[in-house]
Protein backbone atom coordinates (compact mmCIF):
# COMPACT_ATOMS: atom_id res chain seq x y z
CA UNK A 1 0.00 0.00 0.00
CA UNK A 2 2.86 2.39 0.81
CA UNK A 3 4.42 1.59 -2.55
CA UNK A 4 1.15 2.42 -4.31
CA UNK A 5 0.75 5.63 -2.34
CA UNK A 6 4.25 6.85 -3.12
CA UNK A 7 3.94 5.94 -6.77
CA UNK A 8 0.81 8.10 -7.05
CA UNK A 9 2.54 11.23 -5.71
CA UNK A 10 3.71 12.46 -9.12
CA UNK A 11 0.80 11.01 -11.09
CA UNK A 12 -0.94 13.46 -13.42
CA UNK A 13 -4.34 12.06 -14.43
CA UNK A 14 -4.84 11.54 -18.18
CA UNK A 15 -1.27 12.66 -18.91
CA UNK A 16 0.76 9.96 -17.17
CA UNK A 17 0.09 6.21 -17.05
CA UNK A 18 -1.30 4.91 -13.76
CA UNK A 19 0.88 2.50 -11.71
CA UNK A 20 -1.32 -0.56 -12.26
CA UNK A 21 1.31 -3.11 -13.28
CA UNK A 22 0.71 -5.25 -10.18
CA UNK A 23 -3.09 -4.95 -10.34
CA UNK A 24 -3.80 -5.25 -14.06
CA UNK A 25 -5.81 -8.47 -13.76
CA UNK A 26 -8.43 -6.59 -11.71
CA UNK A 27 -9.27 -4.55 -14.81
CA UNK A 28 -10.54 -7.56 -16.77
CA UNK A 29 -13.79 -8.43 -14.89
CA UNK A 30 -15.21 -4.88 -15.21
CA UNK A 31 -14.40 -5.01 -18.90
CA UNK A 32 -16.41 -8.23 -19.34
CA UNK A 33 -19.32 -6.76 -17.36
CA UNK A 34 -19.43 -3.58 -19.40
CA UNK A 35 -19.26 -5.45 -22.73
CA UNK A 36 -22.16 -7.67 -21.61
CA UNK A 37 -24.19 -4.74 -20.31
CA UNK A 38 -23.75 -2.62 -23.44
CA UNK A 39 -24.58 -5.55 -25.72
CA UNK A 40 -27.76 -6.37 -23.80
CA UNK A 41 -28.76 -2.69 -23.68
CA UNK A 42 -28.55 -2.46 -27.47
CA UNK A 43 -30.03 -5.82 -28.42
CA UNK A 44 -33.03 -6.30 -26.10
CA UNK A 45 -36.51 -4.95 -26.73
CA UNK A 46 -37.12 -3.96 -23.13
CA UNK A 47 -34.78 -2.88 -20.33
CA UNK A 48 -36.67 -4.91 -17.72
CA UNK A 49 -34.31 -7.37 -16.05
CA UNK A 50 -31.28 -5.86 -17.77
CA UNK A 51 -28.79 -6.32 -14.88
CA UNK A 52 -29.69 -9.99 -14.46
CA UNK A 53 -29.45 -10.75 -18.17
CA UNK A 54 -26.22 -8.79 -18.55
CA UNK A 55 -24.77 -10.63 -15.57
CA UNK A 56 -25.66 -13.97 -17.11
CA UNK A 57 -24.04 -12.97 -20.40
CA UNK A 58 -20.93 -11.82 -18.54
CA UNK A 59 -20.78 -15.22 -16.82
CA UNK A 60 -21.03 -16.95 -20.20
CA UNK A 61 -18.25 -14.78 -21.63
CA UNK A 62 -16.01 -15.53 -18.63
CA UNK A 63 -16.57 -19.28 -18.92
CA UNK A 64 -15.84 -19.22 -22.64
CA UNK A 65 -12.66 -17.17 -22.13
CA UNK A 66 -11.40 -19.61 -19.49
CA UNK A 67 -12.16 -22.58 -21.76
CA UNK A 68 -10.47 -20.89 -24.72
CA UNK A 69 -7.40 -20.13 -22.60
CA UNK A 70 -7.27 -23.74 -21.39
CA UNK A 71 -7.58 -25.04 -24.96
CA UNK A 72 -4.78 -22.77 -26.15
CA UNK A 73 -2.59 -23.79 -23.23
CA UNK A 74 -3.16 -27.48 -23.96
CA UNK A 75 -2.39 -26.87 -27.63
CA UNK A 76 0.91 -25.26 -26.72
CA UNK A 77 1.66 -28.03 -24.24
CA UNK A 78 1.24 -30.91 -26.67
CA UNK A 79 2.10 -29.40 -30.06
CA UNK B 1 -67.48 -10.45 -45.88
CA UNK B 2 -65.14 -12.05 -43.31
CA UNK B 3 -61.81 -10.45 -42.69
CA UNK B 4 -58.68 -12.15 -43.95
CA UNK B 5 -55.23 -11.57 -42.57
CA UNK B 6 -54.64 -9.23 -45.50
CA UNK B 7 -57.58 -7.06 -44.39
CA UNK B 8 -56.29 -6.54 -40.87
CA UNK B 9 -55.55 -2.91 -40.12
CA UNK B 10 -51.88 -1.98 -40.13
CA UNK B 11 -50.25 -1.43 -36.76
CA UNK B 12 -49.17 2.07 -35.82
CA UNK B 13 -45.53 1.04 -35.41
CA UNK B 14 -43.45 3.12 -37.84
CA UNK B 15 -41.05 1.21 -40.08
CA UNK B 16 -37.31 1.50 -39.37
CA UNK B 17 -35.72 4.50 -41.05
CA UNK B 18 -32.23 5.79 -41.53
CA UNK B 19 -31.34 8.22 -38.76
CA UNK B 20 -27.96 9.62 -39.75
CA UNK B 21 -27.99 12.68 -37.44
CA UNK B 22 -28.46 10.35 -34.48
CA UNK B 23 -25.64 8.14 -35.76
CA UNK B 24 -23.31 11.14 -35.98
CA UNK B 25 -24.38 12.27 -32.51
CA UNK B 26 -23.62 8.77 -31.21
CA UNK B 27 -20.13 8.99 -32.68
CA UNK B 28 -19.58 12.42 -31.12
CA UNK B 29 -20.78 11.42 -27.65
CA UNK B 30 -21.62 7.76 -26.86
CA UNK B 31 -25.29 7.36 -26.08
CA UNK B 32 -26.33 10.79 -27.38
CA UNK B 33 -27.75 9.30 -30.57
CA UNK B 34 -30.16 7.08 -28.62
CA UNK B 35 -31.23 10.01 -26.45
CA UNK B 36 -31.96 12.19 -29.48
CA UNK B 37 -33.86 9.36 -31.18
CA UNK B 38 -36.22 8.95 -28.24
CA UNK B 39 -34.54 6.18 -26.24
CA UNK B 40 -33.35 8.15 -23.19
CA UNK B 41 -32.79 5.21 -20.83
CA UNK B 42 -30.71 3.24 -23.32
CA UNK B 43 -28.80 6.38 -24.22
CA UNK B 44 -28.05 7.17 -20.61
CA UNK B 45 -26.79 3.62 -19.97
CA UNK B 46 -24.61 3.71 -23.09
CA UNK B 47 -23.28 7.16 -22.26
CA UNK B 48 -22.28 6.16 -18.73
CA UNK B 49 -20.71 2.79 -19.51
CA UNK B 50 -19.13 3.37 -22.93
CA UNK B 51 -17.98 6.84 -21.93
CA UNK B 52 -16.76 5.54 -18.59
CA UNK B 53 -14.84 2.72 -20.25
CA UNK B 54 -13.12 5.19 -22.54
CA UNK B 55 -12.29 7.59 -19.70
CA UNK B 56 -10.89 4.83 -17.49
CA UNK B 57 -8.72 3.65 -20.38
CA UNK B 58 -7.35 7.15 -20.79
CA UNK B 59 -6.84 7.49 -17.04
CA UNK B 60 -4.96 4.19 -16.80
CA UNK B 61 -2.78 4.58 -19.89
CA UNK B 62 -2.45 8.31 -20.19
CA UNK B 63 -2.61 10.39 -23.32
CA UNK B 64 0.04 8.32 -25.12
CA UNK B 65 -2.21 5.27 -25.63
CA UNK B 66 -4.25 7.13 -28.26
CA UNK B 67 -1.90 7.43 -31.19
CA UNK B 68 -2.48 6.71 -34.85
CA UNK B 69 1.10 5.89 -35.94
CA UNK B 70 3.71 3.51 -34.60
CA UNK B 71 7.36 4.53 -34.26
CA UNK B 72 8.03 3.24 -37.81
CA UNK B 73 5.16 5.31 -39.23
CA UNK B 74 2.70 2.46 -39.84
CA UNK B 75 -0.93 2.84 -38.85
CA UNK B 76 -1.74 1.31 -35.46
CA UNK B 77 -4.74 -1.05 -35.82
CA UNK B 78 -5.90 -0.20 -32.30
CA UNK B 79 -6.47 3.39 -33.42
CA UNK B 80 -9.16 2.21 -35.83
CA UNK B 81 -11.17 1.17 -32.78
CA UNK B 82 -10.26 4.20 -30.72
CA UNK B 83 -11.35 6.58 -33.49
CA UNK B 84 -14.91 5.24 -33.32
CA UNK B 85 -15.37 7.69 -30.45
CA UNK B 86 -14.85 11.25 -31.65
CA UNK B 87 -13.03 12.60 -28.57
CA UNK B 88 -10.19 10.15 -29.35
CA UNK B 89 -9.33 12.29 -32.35
CA UNK B 90 -9.01 15.34 -30.10
CA UNK B 91 -6.82 13.33 -27.71
CA UNK B 92 -4.58 12.18 -30.54
CA UNK B 93 -4.30 15.75 -31.84
CA UNK B 94 -3.26 16.90 -28.35
CA UNK B 95 -0.77 14.04 -28.13
CA UNK B 96 0.78 15.06 -31.46
CA UNK B 97 1.04 18.66 -30.29
CA UNK B 98 2.85 17.59 -27.12
CA UNK B 99 5.17 15.27 -29.07
CA UNK B 100 5.98 18.15 -31.44
CA UNK B 101 7.57 19.99 -28.49
CA UNK B 102 10.05 17.09 -28.30
CA UNK B 103 10.78 17.01 -32.05
CA UNK B 104 8.14 14.37 -32.70
CA UNK B 105 9.46 11.86 -30.16
CA UNK B 106 8.03 10.60 -26.90
CA UNK B 107 9.66 12.43 -23.97
CA UNK B 108 12.46 10.82 -21.99
CA UNK B 109 11.70 9.81 -18.39
CA UNK B 110 14.77 11.81 -17.31
CA UNK B 111 13.44 15.07 -18.73
CA UNK B 112 12.14 17.19 -15.87
CA UNK B 113 10.00 19.38 -18.14
CA UNK B 114 8.10 16.63 -19.95
CA UNK B 115 4.46 17.39 -20.72
CA UNK B 116 3.45 13.75 -20.23
CA UNK B 117 4.86 10.29 -19.49
CA UNK B 118 4.63 7.68 -22.26
CA UNK B 119 2.94 4.43 -21.22
CA UNK B 120 4.63 1.03 -21.33
CA UNK B 121 3.78 -2.46 -20.18
CA UNK B 122 0.46 -3.29 -18.54
CA UNK B 123 -0.70 0.34 -18.27
CA UNK B 124 -0.30 0.76 -22.04
CA UNK B 125 -2.04 -2.56 -22.70
CA UNK B 126 -5.01 -1.90 -20.45
CA UNK B 127 -5.35 1.72 -21.60
CA UNK B 128 -5.27 0.74 -25.27
CA UNK B 129 -7.66 -2.18 -24.72
CA UNK B 130 -10.19 -0.11 -22.81
CA UNK B 131 -10.25 2.79 -25.28
CA UNK B 132 -10.38 0.57 -28.35
CA UNK B 133 -13.14 -1.65 -26.94
CA UNK B 134 -15.11 1.46 -25.98
CA UNK B 135 -14.91 2.50 -29.61
CA UNK B 136 -16.02 -0.89 -30.88
CA UNK B 137 -18.96 -0.94 -28.45
CA UNK B 138 -19.82 2.56 -29.67
CA UNK B 139 -19.83 1.18 -33.21
CA UNK B 140 -22.55 -1.28 -32.16
CA UNK B 141 -24.53 1.63 -30.75
CA UNK B 142 -24.03 3.71 -33.91
CA UNK B 143 -25.17 0.88 -36.16
CA UNK B 144 -28.17 0.25 -33.89
CA UNK B 145 -29.36 3.85 -33.90
CA UNK B 146 -28.53 4.52 -37.56
CA UNK B 147 -31.37 2.21 -38.69
CA UNK B 148 -34.07 2.00 -36.04
CA UNK B 149 -37.62 3.15 -35.52
CA UNK B 150 -37.47 6.81 -34.44
CA UNK B 151 -40.32 6.72 -31.90
CA UNK B 152 -39.57 5.89 -28.31
CA UNK B 153 -40.46 2.32 -27.29
CA UNK B 154 -39.35 2.65 -23.67
CA UNK B 155 -42.82 1.94 -22.26
CA UNK B 156 -44.02 -0.70 -24.70
CA UNK B 157 -45.32 -3.71 -22.79
CA UNK B 158 -46.77 -6.95 -24.18
CA UNK B 159 -50.57 -6.82 -24.57
CA UNK B 160 -52.62 -8.64 -21.95
CA UNK B 161 -55.59 -10.94 -22.65
CA UNK B 162 -58.44 -9.07 -24.35
CA UNK B 163 -56.42 -5.94 -24.96
CA UNK B 164 -56.06 -4.43 -28.43
CA UNK B 165 -53.91 -1.77 -29.97
CA UNK B 166 -56.94 0.52 -30.28
CA UNK B 167 -56.88 0.61 -34.09
CA UNK B 168 -60.34 0.57 -35.67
Amino acid sequence: MLLLATSLLAFRPFLDPAPIDRYWLWFLPPLILIVALVYRTIKTETLVGLPRRAGYLAFQISVFMVLAAAALWLTLLFF
Amino acid sequence: MSQTPLDEPATDTPPPVWNLPAAVAAWLIPGLGHILAGHPKRGAILMVFIGGLWLVGLLVGGISVVHSRSADGTLRPWYLGQALIAPSIAVEYTHDKLRARNEGNDPSPYDTTIPYQPAYGRAAEIGTLYTALAGLLNLLAIIDIAYREPRSTEHVLPLGAGETTGAA
